[in-house]
């Protein structure tokens, strides 16, 4: 039992005629790792844990390649599984539907993670392009989005009323009156989130003086500047 | 008043919130116009008060010049009424002659500075300061509504460049008829609000769509730019998936079903499916497909999802 599922979370076992002929693929397609590995069966569970922590935290958080890489060379490897099917085959006709039910799954959390993120990109592309950390959390396809995108709406507020003002009050990125209120959005990093902690941390600071200890299975809420850390770090995951 | 045509456009923005009106190019181009006209007599104000400022400290260096020389003041009630005149004048001139008249002044505020007797120091100081407080009541009255105008407008772009965005993940082109207000409620933000807006969608849809424009219509030349720039830059962000269909405009529901069942409500012609098939959309027929074929369809309103 064990041994028939272990090999992949949503390739429900092999069909027939076909070997898994992309595995070896996989492996040697990933390039060599920076960061922890993620266990090619843990990939979906991994990006759709990256997708709530995302719709949940205030900032744009370090993008997964790994994860949304593996997956897309899964659901490839699975569309060939799909086109390998016998049509005439009954029991082959049920698989077809759960293969492809499990595929338009994957494929929802993959899109409901990378949408989660155009949408922060799009409300905080100022601000990510203003610093160098903030972008080297976007993938390239994803900097070239921000890139682009920044220069389309500053055009079309240039060119819809901008021009036409004095030049004074031309700029886009100006602090309104002594509110304070910049131009430039900035996520909310104050704000509170709720969070389960993953890994035994121990006593963990949130400021001078307070000290909260941290066991697994723990389930808080805080201020997101306070565990951003352990978050980045991948031991405590929002909910 | 300032600021009344700004607020009018800000309460359009805000009333028409979940829908998709008009570009309202008219009020924009008046709130520009305001805003142009503020900024000139801001202008105005402000090179008024620079000449006032260098005539009373002019005014006070003499003052400092005449005490210590104790010269003979000669000529004091001409003078002194003249003076008077001075200090009135430059707020009401006009800037467009200010070269000449600048050069009248100074002479005049020679002679009255011969009589200093009339005018101390400290009431030089009184009236310095009286008159910048009168300039910064006026500069504020004409700056903060220029202020206002600017973000008003900002943000009445911004939320149209927000649905423009909408109907680019929704759609991927401008739709031909005016089916865009039920794109907000598909939109990923608005995915709590769907249920119940629906007969609201589609009253405001019967609103519009009686003119029979297409969507492209409802934009501003510089909105319809944006919208193909939108456009490229989305298809170049989602060429990085190479071959596989991810369907990210599509956000409405999670998967239950691969196959559905739909209604067509209005022709579509043949569309192929993934697999290769030709599918004849005939209204008011119903077809058992994949759901991930149609859903766009579904979104557009082309078809109705029954079971």
């Amino acid at each position: 039992m064990a041994n028939q599922f272990d090999e992949d979370e949503f390739m429900l076992e092999d069909y027939g005629s076909n070997p898994r002929p992309h595995q070896s693929r996989i492996s040697a397609s990933r390039e060599p790792e920076r960061r922890r590995l993620i266990d090619p069966e843990k990939y979906l569970e991994h990006l759709t844990q990256a997708w709530v922590n995302e719709r949940a935290a205030p900032e744009i958080l370090p993008y997964e390649q790994e994860a949304v890489q593996g997956l897309l060379d899964k659901i490839d490897q699975q569309l060939g599984v799909i086109d390998d099917l016998d049509e005439g085959n009954d029991s082959a006709i049920i698989l077809l539907i759960i293969y492809q039910t499990e595929l338009e799954r994957v494929k929802y959390v993959l899109r409901g993670y990378l949408r989660a993120r155009i949408s922060k990109i799009e409300r905080f592309g100022q601000y990510l392009l203003e610093s160098n950390e903030m972008k080297s959390r976007l993938s390239p396809a994803e900097q070239t989005y921000v890139e682009s995108y920044i220069r389309l709406t500053m055009k079309h507020f240039n060119s819809s009323f901008l021009n036409e003002f004095p030049p004074s009050l031309q700029q886009q990125d100006d602090v309104v009156f002594d509110r304070r209120i910049s131009m430039v959005s900035k996520p909310n990093l104050s704000e509170a989130v709720f969070c389960r902690v993953v890994k035994p941390i121990g006593d963990w600071e949130l400021d001078a003086e307070e000290t909260v200890v941290l066991a697994p299975g723990q389930i808080y809420i805080f201020r997101y500047e306070h565990i951003r850390p352990l978050l980045l770090q991948g031991q405590v995951e929002l909910i | 008043m300032y600021g009344d045509e700004a607020s009018k456009l800000a309460r359009e923005a805000k009333r028409t919130i979940d829908h998709f009106p008009p570009y309202n190019d008219s009020l924009v181009r008046s709130i520009t116009r305001e805003v142009k006209h503020l900024h000139e007599t801001c202008q105005v104000l402000i090179r008024e008060f620079r000449i006032l400022e260098a005539q009373l400290r002019e005014e006070a260096e003499l003052l400092m010049a005449s005490s210590s020389t104790t010269t003979a003041a000669v000529a004091a009630a001409a003078s002194s009424s003249s003076s008077a005149t001075t200090f009135g004048e430059p707020t009401t001139a006009g800037s467009s002659n200010h070269p000449p008249e600048e050069s009248t002044l100074v002479p005049s505020s020679l002679t009255s500075s011969s009589s200093s007797a009339l005018r101390s120091e400290a009431q030089l100081r009184a009236e310095m300061q009286r008159q910048t407080q009168i300039f910064w009541t006026k500069y504020l009255v004409h700056y903060i509504p220029m202020q206002r105008n600017k973000r008003i407008l900002m943000a009445y772009h911004h939320q149209r460049l927000e649905k423009i965005k909408e109907i680019a993940w929704a759609f991927n082109t401008l739709p031909e008829d005016t089916l865009l207000q039920t794109t907000s409620s598909t939109g990923m933000g608005a995915a709590g609000s769907a249920s119940g807006s629906g007969s609201r969608m589609s009253a405001a849809g019967g609103s519009t769509s009686g003119g029979g424009a297409g969507t492209a219509r409802l934009l501003s030349p510089d909105e319809r730019v944006f919208f193909d720039e939108y456009e490229r830059n989305r298809n170049r962000y989602l060429s990085q998936f190479g071959e596989i269909e991810l369907g990210l405009g599509l956000m409405a529901h999670p998967p239950k079903d691969v196959f559905i069942t739909v209604r067509v409500l209005r022709d579509c012609g043949d569309i192929v499916t993934e697999s290769g098939a030709t599918l004849s959309l005939k209204k008011n027929s119903e077809h058992f497909v994949k759901r991930s074929d149609v859903e766009g369809l579904i979104t557009q309103g082309y078809l109705l999802h029954v079971a």
